[in-house]
């Protein structure tokens, strides 16, 4: 849905909870909430995780008379710093109850449901030697080197493909998982490591209690967000939405991207992009040096570094105009019909810490799991590979995965 | 113009500084006085660029400064598939 609003030339899906800002989609992988809708009476579904179908009814929410026109939005110019509320609407005394039910009234994301939503959903129980958390390039090395050393094994997967970045990002091979003879779920997601339940998968129909010895997370990283005035507005997206845009659902984001981030994820952003005839000039940077790796990259396919580009704000009405920028030299505008952020990734390690592993801090990829080579973490049972285990290339992660999947598998078989 | 440092909640990079200098300078404090990280997504947009202020600000490092404790349920789920859960008479 958010694909198709998207190439459809609407940017703005929703609007903020305090402030009522124009949002619209951002991160492309169900992790944020700039595209929730209400969809089919239900509120708060997030657009890109949903699929059109015919007889599909999505409305805006939060939204007086419109997302696009939201009179609420004034709280945006009347809170010009912010809205401090430890501090405000509770004087005097005697009008607090009066303020309290006025916010209590405006708060709030979507409305319930007008008659209730049926749908009726399954438990079961799964039993397996091995559960493997994301099929990206270290969760499918790891269950195919698991299934080959003799143990059985179960692959939760949270999107309904395979491949992980990998896949977003260019044409790959899966290795036929289910031909190894190992088990896929798919549009399933790892709910949480519960204390006595152990770990538990929903599917958009069942709640699955999985019983297993041992577990490998496999769960990447995201882009990580970048903070300056205006990098929430409809209009900018992560390099996730971007990659997804062009990949998979075959929109263009834009004719005239502003991308900032010479990253590797930046560098597959401009990859994706120039088959389809649109080659930015420039790739801007906040650092005074980039990895070497990318600015080659870059410069093979025709597209310059500039460094030291620090991104001041991001203006737009209905959609992102202009970034602007310090420089050394001064201040740069950059115009564009979207500005795609780059700057980092942000391993997704929430469930790895569930589950009771250490976490380390590493520049550019913020809290991973501390795992060794192997994958071995401070947790018996728990091996973490890929990037959310701090691995900065595909291939890596890959090599990981496999060791880790050898280990396990033999552990299990033993 | 405001930078937003935790979009779900619409919490701004100044809030947030400024609670760290009233002395909310841990990330749990910081979470807790400003509800950082409390909306739909988490913490994680936010949480990364929040260690990095704190890391700014107090000159702590971020492993010293930590995250915030994760508790199932990690994505959202419909109250009435937790509800199907198996009971402990069927196992």
């Amino acid at each position: 849905m958010a694909a198709a609003l998207w190439a459809s030339g609407r940017r703005i899906l929703s609007r903020s909870m305090r402030y009522h800002r124009a949002r619209g989609l951002f991160c492309g992988t169900g992790e944020c909430t700039h595209c929730f809708l209400r969809v089919d009476g239900v509120p708060n579904v997030r657009a890109c995780q949903t699929s059109c179908r015919d007889g599909l009814w999505a409305e805006d929410q939060n939204a007086w008379p419109s997302v696009r026109h939201d009179m609420l939005a004034s709280s945006d110019l009347v809170y010009r710093r912010y809205l401090d509320a430890h501090r405000a609407f509770i004087r005097p005394r005697f009008m607090k109850p009066v303020y309290d039910r006025v916010i209590r009234g405006m708060a709030g994301f979507g409305r319930i449901p007008k008659s209730p939503v049926v749908q009726r959903f399954d438990a079961r129980i799964e039993e397996t030697d091995v559960l493997v958390v994301g099929a990206g390039s270290a969760g499918l090395a790891a269950s195919a080197a698991a299934v080959e050393a003799g143990a059985r094994v179960l692959v939760v997967e949270r999107e309904r493909h395979m491949g992980g970045r990998r896949a977003d990002s260019e044409a790959m091979v899966a290795p036929g998982l289910e031909e190894l003879g190992v088990d896929v779920m798919t549009d399933a997601r790892l709910v949480g490591f519960y204390e006595d339940a152990g770990p538990v998968v929903a599917t958009r129909t069942a709640l699955v209690r999985i019983r297993t010895a041992r577990t490998v997370i496999a769960t990447g990283a995201r882009d990580a967000f970048a903070v300056f005035p205006g990098s929430d507005r409809a209009g900018v997206v992560l390099a996730s939405a971007a990659l997804r845009l062009i990949n998979r659902d075959g929109v263009l984001p834009g004719r005239r991207p502003v991308i900032v981030g010479a990253t590797d994820a930046g560098l597959q952003v401009v990859r994706s992009l120039i088959p389809h005839g649109v080659r930015p000039a420039a790739v801007y940077d906040p650092r005074i040096r980039v990895p070497a790796r990318v600015a080659r990259g870059l410069a093979d396919l025709g597209v310059a570094v500039a460094t030291a580009h620090k991104a001041e704000r991001a203006v737009g009405r209905s959609g992102f105009r202009r970034i602007r920028m310090a420089t050394p030299a001064g201040r740069v505008d950059a115009e564009g019909d979207v500005l795609i952020l780059a700057t980092g990734r942000a391993a997704r390690s929430e469930l790895a810490q569930q589950a009771g592993c250490r976490l380390a801090w590493r520049p550019g990829l913020a809290f991973t799991v501390a795992a060794g080579p192997d994958g071995s973490t401070n947790m018996n049972a728990v091996r973490a590979v890929g990037s959310v285990a701090g691995s900065e290339d595909w291939d890596q992660s890959a090599r990981m995965g496999a060791r880790a999947g050898r280990a396990v598998g033999k552990e299990a078989a033993s | 113009m405001k930078a937003i440092l935790c979009p779900c909640e619409d919490i701004t990079l100044e809030e947030v500084a400024d609670a760290i200098d009233e002395g909310y300078a841990t990330i749990e404090d910081v979470k807790r006085y400003t509800g950082l990280a409390t909306g739909s997504c988490q913490g994680r947009l936010c949480l990364g660029p929040c260690v990095e202020l704190l890391v700014e600000k107090t000159g702590r490092g971020p492993d010293e400064i930590g995250t915030i404790r994760y508790r199932p349920p990690a994505e959202p789920v419909p109250l009435g598939l937790l509800a199907a859960g198996p009971k402990e008479a069927d196992e």
